[in-house]
């Protein structure tokens, strides 16, 4: 038995059950501003003060912290949906008591968040009478220590204090003398322990906000001074509740010190000091004082700062701040590679998330002259990439590379570590549990396994949500020095409520309500036993009739009621599904103006980009955002930037979003939990990883209070249907190559594995590839034979095969035995250089030969006088197995079209506007109820910007360059540099949309595409110039510099620019 | 019922009503009586003698930044109150000399004891009772008085006992607090046992399950009626589990000498 559950036992687990529901409903109720039943704090006072007879049980027990934060957290959890006292010294005594159960819980930043959303009680800290001043002085600055709202508060705490020390000769003498007159020695002893109280506090103040007191860090024993003498003077004057509120403090003291970003990170290394110094600086906005739980533990607790683990997985809920711990795991490895300048990779699985990465490292890291930089997920490396990676001037080099996996995977199979010529030290994997994902899983995986095998010095850092087996995971990179940490579903963020919300019909014609019932589920969500009733009957003003049947309109409404809380995420299956809710949302009373002139310029850009009559633009007028694969990357990024700024009322994505994007907001509903995708079985449930991860964007870490999240459905059928899905619970992340090899044996009847013939498909091209590369690195034929196992056991999926399947693993050993013989002799390099397996390259070399190109072939002209040129590139590449599917669906897949995808490329290298693009290439005329034939411009250019952003850019780009290589051969590495550097960029230009090296150089660095062109005239950029040299011009141009280059609309164009910078 | 065999008291009245329990215990012989104070209770408040040093608390308070004279000087002109420990002490004693049962003061020196009255209308007594395999929270309340008057005025009114017993049962928040500051005096094997004992009882009843004791000495005539009627009405309010327990000591030695008898020792 543990040490106070005897106290639990009293209380009873009914009695405690019982409670625990009030408490949510009272949670539930509030946050949905529904009617609740009256029900007083009786019982709820009793189980609170139990409880907290049951933490100060084992309050000062150093065998029992575990369970005193189990407790404390409890307690707060009941106790904060308490009423406070009317009266302002029992409030804000109330209410420093509940900050320490949440200190004392891991709950600080609930605290912190019941304190913004309300004011605070008015203390009378400039009292007549000394003792309320001096008590509401101590209760005032405690409170502001617990909420620590920025150095507002810090501030604060010193000043009170001092103005105490000032008054205490003019007051305190009468006071002190009207209790002599009374014969009362009480006083003097309240003063006394109130007086070693402030005397804490500023202890506390000092070192949270520098990281020592008088240059002293025995901060734990200064503290414990002021405290014994407070509670024995409290004992003295026979003051029981200050008494027992001093040891209160005393602990949760105690905790605040721990929590400390400084005790946290206190002697680990200069770089980490000084990181912690600007983190806490007086120009942050936010300084960072306290480490949330779960940084503290993975960084303390865990060890991960001292670690000298090689491989580590931290496996921590959303939104537990698992970029923060990546910065201080990535000081730790530049630290230990300075001399060598070694740098660190850190990957992320989408555009949008590199971008939001490389600006948030930036902004933390740009007080320590750490270079970030990021390089497009385009599978080429263009010039202006190539002289920032290989730029030798120490002050310039980049420490921290963020990008995809798949660049990564191409720059080093490309040689680029060499050429770098400075260590990778750390890989830091964002998102790990992609792994496990059916395309691109193995993909990252492979990347690993190479980089693990032949980068001496790298050391491996994975990021995930819950998973189950993070240990083997971290074993794989490194069997002799691992370690996972793994906190489980322990803590959360902020409470959350997962509902489903359905519909019911009200008595009046046409009228209907909203409830949602909420559901149990394995992540301690809040959860009640009747259905809650939610906003007024006939929400966006539909009928039932409308409403029914609709799970798009049923979220539509259920948005509609939750986004007075907050912004809400409605997540859709098709781009046509978000139009259609976007749309029922787009009602007079959600009509509001986005602040000063920024929706003209916004609407201004959308109209450029994606046409004049596209939705979106006037969508922001009703607060509504749309996101989708149907939209430029641009636009998607504006979408995204509104969200995190709190100038969205809705956003409605499609539940792609969950895979790719990291913002909090306060809802979000389903109106499918389905992914699309034009193949069979063309839905499929998201899963439990990515469901929770989306989830868990649900409530915010800085503001606001419950996060909900709802399910929409129809019928009882659909609810029972998503309710399983709910319950779904997150599997172990496990490695596509086992299903790969279990298909290809159940396939081949048990024969041997002939990975050429499988090798056009994409997980088993990226297999043999690997093979191939690793064949190449070894080097010698009989060597790689006598190292195959050692070569798959490299990889996850092998050690797990080995274990599960003996006889699958040796057939997939076979047949790399076979495969070897059959690349023997062959030149390799073509295989890392394209990215193609060798099969394809062979393939395109023999085509290649036949279609016999010019040897000029490679000029700016191929996009324009020479599209024949580069029809016949295309027909090429649509015949290389890794290329061809999604080309083929850029031309709508009705069989390969060269012709059709040259011209495609061509506008779109030559700045044609989307919109055009979109009706001359991806309209598709449907007929309308009078039986014409009309096409939607909203669909076709969904269609438009799914093929080039979707496909095209990244698939052409990458086709090109890698014909180049089978082309140009050995013939690149005799070029000038200029020569390299023009070359490069003409893969760029199709990646980027735009036609000279210049323009390309500016999208590089984030400005749009239609203003790229021109500004870089007005800017003058020149060809060879670096990449940090553009950035610094392009970072002083200032607006008028835009408006000299591109009229009027430089104004709209800088400030979009300015928003994808990262500024808001 | 009461058995204290150092006072060979004699039961002068006794009755029952509901939760409620009274009796009035007549202690004859005036030497037994004199040599329990000077002996018994006297050592028991002797403890807290050495109380009025605040030299290292002043010092302590001197590290906080503030100036400490005024404080001492209020320390200095007012000397801590030690009539208030007479009557306690004496209850305390009669109580954990009962043999019928095992009373327990969680405390070792009556100087840690300081009864939480300052700041709330706290008890006077606060310890735990052990009957067999029971063990209650006691929560009492101790009056002196030479009122003629039957029952006397100490008996009525608020800050009377009758009120802050019952005060003592029903508000939860005095209780709360008495509990968390109890712990910390709890660190005894021994006592920490009896505690959770209590405290668990306490929980589990919804806070009812306690014991209150009212000790009422008085140095007139034994008479029902200093205690009866308010028993009653205490057994009205006061259902079961709890329990009341209000005793009348009818003492050979005039209050108003108890003093001098403890100062000048043995007679």
């Amino acid at each position: 038995m543990t040490a106070a559950t005897w106290l639990r036992t009293a209380i009873g687990e009914e009695r405690l059950r019982q409670t625990s529901t009030e408490v949510s409903r009272r949670r539930i109720t509030n946050a949905l501003s529904s009617p609740s039943r009256a029900t007083d704090d009786q019982d709820i006072r009793f189980v609170t003060n139990a409880l907290e007879l049951q933490l100060f049980d084992i309050l000062n027990d150093e065998g029992h912290v575990d369970e005193l934060r189990t407790v404390a957290a409890e307690t707060f959890r009941i106790a904060r949906t308490m009423e406070w006292p009317d009266e302002p010294i029992a409030a804000t005594q109330w209410l420093v008591r509940l900050g320490c159960f949440a200190v004392l819980g891991d709950r600080s930043a609930d605290f912190r968040r019941i304190l913004t959303e309300c004011e605070l009680p008015a203390l009378s800290t400039d009292s007549d009478d000394w003792g309320v001043r001096v008590w509401s002085s101590v209760l005032d600055v405690w409170l502001r220590l617990l909420r620590k709202k920025g150095w507002d508060d810090l501030d604060a705490v010193q000043e009170r204090i001092a103005a105490i020390r000032e008054a205490q000769r003019t007051i305190e003498p009468t006071f002190l003398n009207d209790a002599e007159a009374r014969q009362d020695v009480a006083p003097a002893w309240e003063l006394m322990a109130h007086y070693h109280l402030a005397k804490a506090a500023e202890i506390l103040g000092i070192y949270v906000s520098q990281g020592s007191v008088d240059d002293r860090y025995d901060i734990h024993q200064q503290l414990e001074a002021q405290f014994d003498r407070a509670i024995a003077a409290s004992a003295r004057g026979q003051l029981i509740e200050r008494e027992t509120m001093a040891r209160l403090l005393a602990r949760a003291a105690h905790l605040m010190v721990d929590n400390s970003i400084w005790t946290v990170t206190r002697a680990v290394n200069s770089k980490v000091t000084q990181f912690v110094k600007s983190l806490t600086d007086r120009d942050q906005r936010r300084p960072i004082f306290e480490m949330l739980p779960p940084q503290r533990r993975t960084l303390k607790e865990e060890g991960l700062l001292g670690s000298s683990h090689r491989s580590v997985v931290v496996s921590l809920p959303t939104s537990s701040g698992k970029t923060f711990i990546a910065e201080f795991r990535i000081l730790q490895a530049l630290n230990q590679f300075d001399q060598e300048k070694g740098w660190v990779a850190y990957l992320a699985p989408t555009r949008a998330l590199v971008n939001q990465l490389t600006t948030r490292l930036r902004h933390d890291f740009s007080q320590l002259g750490v270079v970030v930089e990021k390089v497009s997920p385009a599978l080429e490396v263009d010039g202006l990439e190539a002289g920032m990676l290989t730029d030798s001037n120490p002050s310039q080099q980049f420490r921290i590379l963020v990008t995809t996996p798949e660049k990564l995977d191409l720059m080093l199979r490309g040689g680029w570590e060499d050429r770098i010529s400075r260590p990778l030290t750390l890989v830091v994997v964002d998102e790990a549990h992609g792994l496990a994902s059916e395309n691109r899983g193995l993909k990252l995986e492979l990347l690993l396994a190479t980089i693990n095998r032949e980068c001496r010095h790298a050391q491996f850092l994975l990021l995930t949500p819950f998973i189950r087996n993070g240990a083997e995971i971290a074993h794989w990179l490194s069997p002799d020095s691992n370690k996972s940490i793994d906190l489980g579903v322990d803590w959360i963020p902020n409470d959350r409520v997962v509902a489903i919300a359905r519909v019911n019909q009200g008595d009046r014609k046409g009228e209907f309500s909203l409830s949602l019932r909420t559901r149990h589920t394995t992540r301690n969500t809040l959860d009640i036993p009747e259905q809650i009733g939610i906003g007024e009957p006939r929400p966006l003003g539909l009928a039932w009739s409308a409403v029914k049947n609709s799970p798009g309109k049923i979220a539509a409404t259920t948005a509609q009621i939750l986004q007075k809380r907050g912004t809400v995420i409605v997540l859709a299956d098709t781009p046509s599904a978000t139009w259609s809710i976007a749309n029922t949302l787009k009602t007079d009373e959600n009509k509001r103006t986005l602040g000063g002139d920024e929706l003209g310029h916004l609407q201004r850009f959308l109209s450029d980009e994606m046409g004049e009559d596209f939705p979106l633009a006037s969508l922001l007028e009703y607060g509504i955002g749309v996101h989708h694969s149907g939209m430029s990357e641009d636009t998607r990024a504006l979408v995204e930037w509104l969200t995190e700024n709190d100038r969205l009322g809705v956003l409605v994505a499609t539940t792609t979003i969950a895979q790719g994007v990291n913002f909090p907001v306060s809802g979000v509903v389903f109106a499918s939990h389905q992914y699309r995708s034009s193949k069979w079985p063309y839905r499929k449930d998201l899963p439990p990883e990515d469901f929770w991860n989306i989830a868990g964007r649900a409530g915010r870490v800085d503001q606001g209070d419950l996060g909900v999240i709802a399910l929409a459905a129809k019928d009882d059928a659909k609810e029972q249907e998503l309710e399983q899905f709910i319950n779904t619970s997150v599997g172990e992340l496990n490695s596509t190559l086992i299903e790969m090899v279990q298909i290809a044996i159940a396939a081949n009847a048990g024969s041997l594995l002939q990975l050429e013939s499988l090798s056009h498909q994409p997980g088993w091209s990226a297999f043999v590839q690997y093979l191939t590369h690793t064949y190449r690195q070894i080097g010698n034929h009989e060597q790689f034979a006598a190292q195959v196992e050692q070569v798959l056991r490299g990889t996850l999926g092998f050690q797990s095969l080995r274990k599960s399947h003996k006889g699958w693993a040796d057939s997939l050993v076979q047949g790399v035995y076979t495969y070897a013989e059959r690349i023997k002799g062959k030149p390799l390099s073509l295989v890392d250089a394209t990215g193609f397996s060798w099969e394809s390259v062979n393939a395109t070399l023999a085509r290649l030969g036949q279609e016999n190109l010019p040897n000029d072939v490679w000029s700016p002209e191929l996009f324009a006088s020479r599209r024949d040129d580069l029809r016949r590139m295309m027909g090429l590449l649509l015949q290389v197995p890794e290329l061809r599917e999604p080309l083929e669906d850029v031309t709508g897949g009705m069989g390969p079209d060269g012709d059709k995808l040259s011209r495609i490329i061509c506008d779109w290298v030559q700045g044609r506007s989307l919109s055009e693009m979109a009706t001359e290439y991806f309209s598709q005329s449907v007929e309308n109820e009078n039986d014409e034939a009309k096409a939607d411009p909203v669909d076709s250019m969904t269609r438009c910007c799914r093929s080039v952003f979707g496909k095209l850019t990244q698939t052409a780009s990458w086709g090109l360059s890698a014909l180049q290589s089978l082309t140009l051969g050995s013939a690149f590495d005799e070029m000038s540099p200029d020569e390299q550097r023009s070359l490069r960029n003409l893969p760029a230009r199709v990646y980027y949309g735009v036609n000279n090296d210049e323009a390309v150089a500016l999208r590089l660095l984030g400005v749009p595409r239609t203003a790229a062109p021109a500004l870089a005239v007005g800017l003058e950029i020149k060809t060879d110039e670096p990449l940090h040299q553009i950035r610094s011009r392009l970072r002083a141009a200032d607006v008028s510099e835009w408006t000299k280059a591109m009229g009027e609309r430089g104004t709209s164009y800088h400030r979009v620019w300015s928003i994808m910078e990262g500024e808001s | 019922m009461t058995v204290v065999a150092a006072l060979a008291p004699v039961v002068r009245y006794s009755g029952s009503k509901d939760s409620a329990k009274w009796s009035g215990q007549a202690v004859m012989d005036e030497n037994l009586f004199k040599v329990y104070m000077t002996s018994r209770v006297k050592a028991r408040m002797e403890d807290s003698e050495a109380q009025d040093q605040f030299a290292a608390e002043l010092l302590g308070m001197a590290t906080t930044g503030m100036a400490t004279e005024f404080v001492e000087k209020l320390l200095r002109a007012v000397p801590e109150e030690k009539s208030w420990a007479v009557g306690e002490a004496l209850a305390e004693c009669v109580l954990a000399d009962d043999e019928t049962r095992e009373i327990y003061w969680p405390w070792n020196l009556l100087r840690d004891r300081r009864a939480p009255k300052a700041s709330l209308p706290g008890a006077d007594l606060v310890g735990f009772c052990k009957e067999g395999d029971t063990v209650l929270l006691l929560f009492g309340e101790v009056k002196t008085s030479s009122d003629a008057n039957t029952p006397p005025n100490v008996m009525n009114g608020s800050g009377g006992m009758t009120w802050q017993l019952k005060e003592e049962a029903t508000r939860l928040d005095i209780q709360h607090a008495l509990l968390k500051w109890l712990r910390s005096r709890c660190e005894s094997v021994e006592h920490r046992a009896l505690y959770k004992a209590a405290v668990h009882r306490y929980i589990e009843s919804l806070g009812k399950e306690l014991l209150l004791a009212g000790i009422l000495f008085r140095d007139t005539e034994p008479n029902e009626l200093d205690v009866i009627a308010r028993a009653k009405t205490l057994a009205e309010n006061l259902g079961s589990p709890t329990r009341i327990e209000i005793t009348a000591w009818y003492l050979p030695v005039p209050i108003e000498d108890w003093p001098a008898l403890l100062h000048e020792g043995a007679p």
